[in-house]
């Protein structure tokens, strides 16, 4: 019956509203350093195996089988996009681009992943105590914690992690610390917190720590940001096409209603 | 002589319109899930085929015995055959994603799917997006599900660094093979069945005797839905079109009847 094909159509527009929100965000974040694009990802729903109902055939002639109906779309997730941004050159010293797989670590809330988030996003500041910290509101250290000395007047980073800062009257710089990247079996299972962070979950695996360099996590790239991976003309082709599914999937609602309107006028 | 009395004349119009009415409700349904699906990687649309309905001899099961004259030229209305799953190619979107594969031509993925007795189920699909799970084993992002090799084992890769995946579906990394995708068909496709989230069911006699395809893997790129969205909307309309058609027509023999019954047998004027 028509409701079937209401439904149907009505479970489209549920999944093309969700894939609008995914690439509303992805949009937002055309100018986030380090973020990374999501997409919806769609799925069939299932089948249902049945007879036409009404329609008989009496002469033991074989009825036909294999008449199914599908019950419309669902969203099965959002699936991460961990292409490699473009590199945005900043010449600020504390600015950091992973050219790799890696990503760095940050303390955080112990509710939240355990106490230690990941992300890509490597703009780098100090605190009052020279604790390098995300340059976000909250602050976030990194783990593990580097202490610059606030006095020093050149912070070098090398493309291994390892960081050197001069002190005024030294004429030799100082190994100040050595940075850590993560990397993951998953990264797309990771879970997105906001503040371009992610946590890790039962799907990404646990992390596997390392200097940068090692297998895979990416070498250092300082005074150089990575501006979001967002393909702003992908999004905005995605955006027209589910528009016009959205549109053509409510015009089936009003065909299966107007259908069901000719059925209901029936009985005079 | 079966014990079914002959179609009686006066409603046999009725039960035609009704057959034309309930096919197209259907033809309705098929296509609103095509369309609903016409963003889903690797879809491939049904095919929704009418059939005549056999005379009203056969119907009323006579056999050679005298029918009605009239009904018999009239025919037997319609009604749905088995649909089909049009097969047909669609166009490759490029992602750039190094684990979204499609297939160019003939072919399927072989993927396995887990009972909740522990027994495992092979299916098809034509979704490419793949992913790695926590186990580094090459999965469908959609479903979880293993996607094998042409041996029929999991794949397991360490990360999704330096992955390259050759047109026959060799997959190596850092120049080291890894494994070689299953792509796969079966021998008669009609016996196909869907099974949502993109996966076919075959009988397991077609999985047996299942062969090499002759399609060719593309990395970065996965294969859009088969809908056609211009046909599929002007099937609907006119799919909805002669819905109201043929239950116009069940108004009008309910009018005839009505007429016949109430003002033809009134005895006073």
């Amino acid at each position: 019956m028509a409701v079937i094909a209401l439904q149907s159509s009505s479970s489209a527009l549920n999944a093309l509203n969700t894939r609008m929100d995914v690439i509303a965000n992805n949009l937002a974040n055309v100018n986030t350093a380090g973020f990374k694009a999501s997409r919806a990802n769609f799925q069939d729903l299932v089948y249902v195996e049945r007879a036409q109902p009404g329609v008989e055939n009496a002469n033991g002639d074989q009825r036909p089988t294999g008449l199914y109906v599908g019950l419309g779309v669902k969203v099965s997730g959002t699936q991460l996009d961990f292409a490699q941004g473009s590199p945005l050159t900043t010449g600020r010293p504390l600015d950091l681009m992973i050219e790799g797989d890696g990503f760095f670590q940050v303390q955080v809330e112990d509710e939240l992943g355990g106490g230690v988030a990941f992300t890509r996003a490597g703009n780098f500041t100090l605190n009052s105590v020279g604790e390098m910290v995300l340059a976000i509101e909250q602050g976030r250290r990194l783990d593990p914690g580097i202490t610059l000395d606030p006095d020093a007047v050149g912070v070098t980073i090398d493309s291994t992690g390892r960081i050197f800062q001069r002190l005024p009257g030294d004429t030799e710089p100082q190994e100040a610390g050595q940075l850590e990247l993560a990397t993951f079996v998953n990264p797309a299972g990771l879970v997105q917190v906001g503040e371009n962070l992610y946590v890790e979950s039962a799907a990404s695996g646990p992390p596997a720590t390392g200097e940068p360099g090692t297998d895979n996590r990416g070498r250092l790239s300082q005074g150089t940001l990575e501006s979001s991976n967002v393909d702003p003309t992908r999004e905005l082709i995605d955006l027209i096409r589910t528009q016009r599914a959205f549109e053509m999937n409510s015009q089936v609602i009003r065909a299966a209603d107007e259908t069901l309107q000719s059925v209901s006028q029936l009985r005079r | 002589m079966t014990g079914r009395e002959p179609t009686d004349l006066m409603h046999y119009g009725i039960h035609l319109a009704a057959s034309g009415a309930l096919t197209s409700l259907y033809r309705q349904d098929v296509l609103a899930n095509n369309l609903a699906n016409i963003d889903t990687v690797g879809f491939k649309p049904e095919i929704v085929a009418t059939q005549a309905r056999a005379t009203a001899r056969d119907e009323d099961g006579l056999g050679t015995l005298p029918s009605n004259e009239l009904l018999e030229r009239l025919g037997g209305g319609m009604m749905s055959a088995p649909n089909r799953i049009d097969f047909g190619q669609a166009a490759l979107n490029t992602t750039g994603n190094s684990l979204d594969l499609a297939i160019r031509g003939e072919g399927f993925f072989l993927v396995e799917e887990r009972g909740t007795d522990g027994g495992s189920f092979l299916r098809l699909t034509r979704d490419g997006r793949f992913t790695l799970n926590d186990d580094g084993r090459l999965v469908m992002a959609t479903t979880g599900l293993n996607v094998l090799d042409d041996a029929g084992r999991p794949i397991r890769l360490e990360d999704d660094a330096g992955i390259a995946i050759a047109s026959d579906g060799l997959m190596t990394q850092n120049g080291e093979e890894i494994a070689k995708l299953a792509i796969v068909d079966v021998p008669d496709r009609t016996r196909l069945s869907k099974r949502g989230a993109g996966l076919l069911n075959a009988p397991a006699e077609a999985i047996q005797s299942r062969s090499t395809a002759s399609g060719l893997v593309v990395q970065g790129a996965v294969e859009a839905s088969g809908v056609s969205d211009i046909n599929t909307m002007l099937s609907v309309t006119s799919a909805g079109r002669a819905a109201a058609g043929n239950l116009a027509v069940i108004g009008y023999h309910d009018r005839m009847m009505d007429q016949a019954v109430n003002r033809l047998g009134r005895i006073t004027g």
